[in-house]
């Protein structure tokens, strides 16, 4: 007698499964081919005629073990219990074993997946444009997000560099990244954790390319700037310490792109001088191409020379005045709370140090706050965009859900095929794959067609980004294809295996006789499918009351009275170099003179200077006190924005005047020195009192805020003007305690816009003004030209592209969520058909039957919309900074979208209500 | 039978019905299958055994080892409840499927 365990062991090999598996395995083959072979003796076969016929009971016995394998439970395929390390012949034959669970069969479930798609082309297409669309507002806004938030600075180690910012909250409530200069001098040694410190400061000259000067940006940089940075020049050198010593500091660095411009990319630039505002720089270095920090428009740097009492003397003047950014690298093994500290240890003994300056630290509860770089940079606009970025998370939600749901639906129509193959020997781990690779087809090219129209949608809302800090850098890379591709796959399994989840329920029986008498199956598919809808109800009104709440906020601003009236007003930044224009008498001399000859160009209404135009970015402040008014000891200075402006300019912005007398030709240098305030300022120090011809004065001991001499500046009060909203119509950016005006006529300014208000064509105005001034001084450019109205529109923008985003997304979730409801209920009929026709039958009349499908999808609507309340109240929190003079629950929108989300759905219903209504009684003897 | 995919498909079906009326070993069932099919269908053991072992996997039938008297010791199966409703569910949707089959196919005139 033959061994037949042995013959069987060596012939089936290791199986890889549990070893009493395996025993169990042996034992039975063997137990079963003994049995033949005695069978065979008993009917006389010689024992090699036997054996040889056992041997044709195994032909192949690599296909044995597959087939074992197959029927093997899925934990003991996936990883068998035993505690035997896995390795040699059984590690070999579990990888090939996991390798053809995965992969065998893949391509046929591929071919059938396609062939799938193009059959039922109705659920293709709408699946494929449902995630297509929501896919690429997520490409779309991943990109604005990934671009501008998420991806360090183009800086080596970018995520390093931390920024210093001095705030002063009761004078300036805004967060602000400015520092004074004494800090460049005590920072380095009392904060270890930070190095390479550096400062700048941004600045424009006039450089003068292809014959044509150009207010162009640059900024002044410390030495240490671009070691900090990391990225040396690609051509001659960076700045030395001598370079930042007054009388060396003429050297210049130049962008790529001017280097190109202005030298053709000579190499021989270096060395040579080029003029900023007319005066000779040499230039010392040429940065790579695509360097950009700070600025994208920045193409020059000169290095910050600080003055002599900046680097030595600490006085209120020195200590207090704000003007440069100040950043560093954190030192290896150094975190962002040690450098906090270190500042905070350095300020408490600085505070201790200068008691002439202590009692204004206190009062203006100043501190320093040390930041990431890049999220200091980013901070006005990543708010809005994580919440843009969640808004489209939303809508990929309610349409995956959409579609799940749209899958559930058709697998009910599947059940046969689906059970049939189950019932022919398909593993249900097979058909699970079969739909997940299904749904993977369509993902996949959804996905693809996603990014088309991700790019579009950026391609649409590009000016908008353009606009927002950082908006330059938004590209559709590599990492948002993959994003997007990759979601599309997750979302693309979890549909499938969401359709898969309905196998567990299925079988061929039910299915048939499901199929045949229209019975009661799949209660648990149809509770999933209606809380699938509740949710979609849910998250659709949440995203449709963020987006009401900001059209609500966009609305409340363009209501918002600005102090001004920019229609058909131009204004345009001008620049007077120091060296041509060395003192007041030429300064003044040269405004007259401009301000005649635009004033005679045709066209021309009126026409004033400001150093600070509305929704621009320049202007200065200074600290102000009323004459009569009794500062307490130690109270903190008040600082509002200081505008000088020219008689015409109030006239040309249409800005009110609310008592008392404009500038004119009376206040001239050597006239009474005058001033105008604005009600914020007039309020804060006279209330109800009227200040015309009451005097102001600069306060310059701020211990003692009263203590005045012969060197004070006093001003007379002549008119009080309408406040101006002058960064932002939300009021962020604004000072507290508005702003005072002086009159240029008596402190001449070199930096001005002209603001001309028109009653002509802007551009043909412009270009007579241009040629005016090339008459004047051939070699002053005008810089940041633009309309008044392109100035609101720009401060609007990101709110714009919020409101605009969050309108589609709101509206798209909602018709998605429509759909839902209107899939549910006409699932829902046809299910019933034969109920409804017994109770038809019965008597029911169709206007009941009417009411009570109708009624189902009302229950879901108001169940939905009662979850999406409290998902607004939860999310409303997040809305506050974005929404302006509207509460974030405000009940009249939540009652408003709610009632329009309510007849959306009502409208969803009756198609489905009506079908039902006219079921013929006879369907319930006919199916 | 040659048809592997054929036999795939029923092989389930048939050895549930072998185990309807008693528990049966391996061997039995393969040769009740012949002679009730009056030899169309036969098993071999590499096709058979994987049967079993993945209906036992899935809770349709049992195994368990006797040993009688006299002779070797052999591993006898029986159904389950869950397998002998999934029996008369095979059986159901076979017999449509079959019935549908011969309609469509034109094998009997039904």
């Amino acid at each position: 007698m033959p061994d037949f365990k042995a013959y069987v062991r060596s012939g089936l090999g290791p199986s890889g499964l549990p070893s009493e598996q395996e025993i169990k395995i042996v034992d039975e083959l063997a137990g079963q081919l003994e049995e033949h072979y005695q069978a065979l003796l008993d009917g006389g076969r010689t024992p090699e005629e036997a054996w040889n016929d056992v041997q044709r009971e195994v032909p192949d016995w690599r296909a044995l073990r597959a087939s074992i394998l197959d029927g093997a439970p899925l934990v003991q395929r996936l990883a068998h219990p035993d505690r035997t390390p896995l390795s040699g012949p059984r590690k070999r034959a579990f990888v090939a074993r996991l390798g053809k669970l995965c992969g065998h069969g893949i391509i046929q479930d591929l071919r059938l997946g396609a062939r799938r798609a193009h059959k039922e082309r109705g659920f293709s297409l709408t699946t494929l444009v449902t995630l297509a669309v929501c896919l690429g507002a997520n490409a779309a806004i991943f990109t604005v997000v990934y671009s501008v938030v998420l991806r360090p600075l183009p800086l080596p180690d970018g995520e390093r560099i931390v920024a210093f910012a001095d705030q002063f909250p009761t004078v300036d409530p805004n967060f602000t990244l400015l520092n004074n200069a004494r800090s460049y001098f005590d920072r380095p040694e009392a904060v270890p954790a930070v190095e390479d410190q550096a400062m700048f400061r941004p600045t424009r000259r006039a450089i003068e390319v292809d014959d044509r000067a150009e207010q162009t940006s640059g900024l002044e940089v410390t030495a240490s700037f671009f070691n900090l940075l990391r990225i040396p020049p690609t051509l001659g050198r960076a700045f030395t310490d001598a370079d930042a010593e007054i009388g060396n500091e003429q050297k210049v660095i130049l962008s790529h792109g001017l280097w190109q411009q202005a030298y053709a990319a000579d190499a021989q630039a270096i060395g040579r001088d080029i003029e900023l505002d007319g005066r000779p720089f040499t230039i010392v270095g040429v940065m790579p191409a695509g360097f950009s920090f700070f600025d994208p428009n920045v193409q020059f740097w000169v290095p910050l020379a600080f003055t002599e009492t900046q680097r030595l003397v600490d006085s209120p003047t020195t200590r207090l005045t704000s003007g440069f950014y100040h950043m560093g690298r954190l030192s290896s093994g150094a975190d962002i709370a040690q450098a906090q500290a270190q500042v905070d240890v350095l300020n408490a003994a600085n505070v201790e140090r200068f008691p002439g300056i202590r009692d204004i630290w206190i009062n203006t509860r100043f501190h320093t706050v040390v930041v990431p770089l890049h999220e200091a940079l980013v901070r006005d606009v990543s708010g809005i965009l994580y919440l843009l970025w969640g808004g489209a998370a939303f809508v990929l939600l309610i349409g995956a859900l959409n579609i799940v749901n749209l899958t559930l639906a058709r697998s009910s129509v599947r059940a046969r095929e689906l059970a049939t193959r189950l019932a022919m020997g398909a593993s249900r781990w097979r058909v699970a794959r079969l739909l997940t690779v299904e749904s993977l087809v369509l993902a996949a090219a959804a996905g693809v067609t996603s990014l088309l129209i991700g790019g579009g949608i950026l391609h649409a809302i590009q000016a908008q980004i353009d606009a927002m800090p950082g908006g330059e850098r938004v590209r559709m890379g590599w990492t948002v294809m993959l994003f997007t591709l990759g979601g599309a796959a997750v979302v693309g399994t979890l549909i499938g295996l969401g359709s898969a989840a309905g196998l567990r329920t299925l079988s061929l029986n039910r299915a048939i006789a499901d199929d045949s008498r229209g019975g009661t199956r799949g209660r648990p598919t149809r509770a999933l499918r209606r809380s699938l809808v509740v949710g979609q109800i849910a998250i659709s009104f949440v995203l449709l009351v963020a987006a009401v709440l900001l059209l609500a906020s966009f609305r409340n601003l363009l209501r918002v009275d600005p102090g001004f009236d920019g229609s058909s007003v131009v204004t345009a930044g001008l620049s007077l170099p120091a060296q041509r224009y060395p003192d007041d008498m030429a300064v003044r001399a040269f405004t007259e003179r401009l301000l005649d000859a635009i004033r005679a160009v045709p066209g021309v209404t009126s026409v004033g200077l400001t150093t600070n135009v509305p929704m621009g970015t320049a202007g200065g402040w200074g600290p102000i006190i009323a004459a009569d008014y009794d500062a307490a000891p130690g109270e903190s200075v008040v600082s509002p924005w200081r505008i000088f402006i020219t008689p015409g300019y109030l006239e040309t912005m249409g800005t009110p005047l609310v008592r008392g007398r404009d500038f004119d030709e009376r206040d001239r240098a050597d006239a009474e020195h005058v001033m105008m305030i604005d009600e914020s300022l007039a309020r804060r120090f006279w209330g109800d009192r009227d200040p015309i011809g009451t005097r102001m004065y600069r306060p310059t001991n701020p211990e003692d805020l009263n203590q005045t001499d012969e060197n004070t500046e006093f001003y007379t009060v002549v008119g009080i003007v309408r406040d101006m909203q002058l960064r932002d119509l939300a009021g962020r950016g604004a000072r507290a305690f508005g702003a005072f005006y002086l009159p240029q006529a008596q402190w001449p300014q070199r930096t001005y816009h002209i603001a001309i208000k028109m009653s002509a064509a802007p551009e043909a105005v412009m270009e007579s003004v241009r040629a005016e001034l090339a008459a004047l001084d051939s070699q002053l450019p005008l810089y940041d030209v633009r309309t008044m109205t392109e100035r609101m529109d720009l401060s609007l923008a990101s709110r714009k592209l919020a409101l605009g985003l969050a309108a589609v997304f709101g509206i798209v979730a909602l018709l998605l969520a429509a759909l839902g409801i209107y899939g549910v209920l006409a699932y829902l009929v046809a299910q019933r058909r034969r109920e409804i026709g017994i109770r038809i039958a019965l008597g029911s009349s169709p206007r009941a039957v009417f009411q009570l499908v109708l009624g189902e999808g009302l229950r879901l609507t108001a169940v939905g919309l009662m979850l999406g309340v409290l998902g607004a109240l939860a999310v409303s929190r997040s809305l506050r900074d974005q929404v302006f003079g509207i509460a974030p629950t405000d009940p009249l929108v939540l009652g408003a979208v709610a009632l329009v989300s309510g007849v959306i759905a009502l409208f969803a219903c009756i198609s489905p209500a009506r079908r039902a209504a006219q079921v013929a009684p006879t369907i319930a003897l006919n199916e | 039978m040659k048809d592997a995919a054929l036999k795939k498909g029923t092989a389930e079906l048939l050895v549930l019905a072998q185990l309807e009326q008693a528990p049966r070993h391996g061997y039995e069932i393969a040769r009740r299958i012949e002679a009730r099919s009056d030899g169309a269908v036969s098993f071999k053991v590499a096709s058979l055994y994987p049967v079993l072992y993945r209906l036992e996997n899935r809770g349709l039938i049992t195994g368990r080892w006797v040993e009688k008297a006299g002779q070797r010791r052999r591993r006898y199966y029986q159904l389950t409840a869950s397998g002998r409703k999934t029996l008369a569910a095979q059986r159901m949707s076979w017999g449509v499927f079959m019935a549908g089959v011969q309609r469509a196919a034109g094998l009997s005139h039904a």
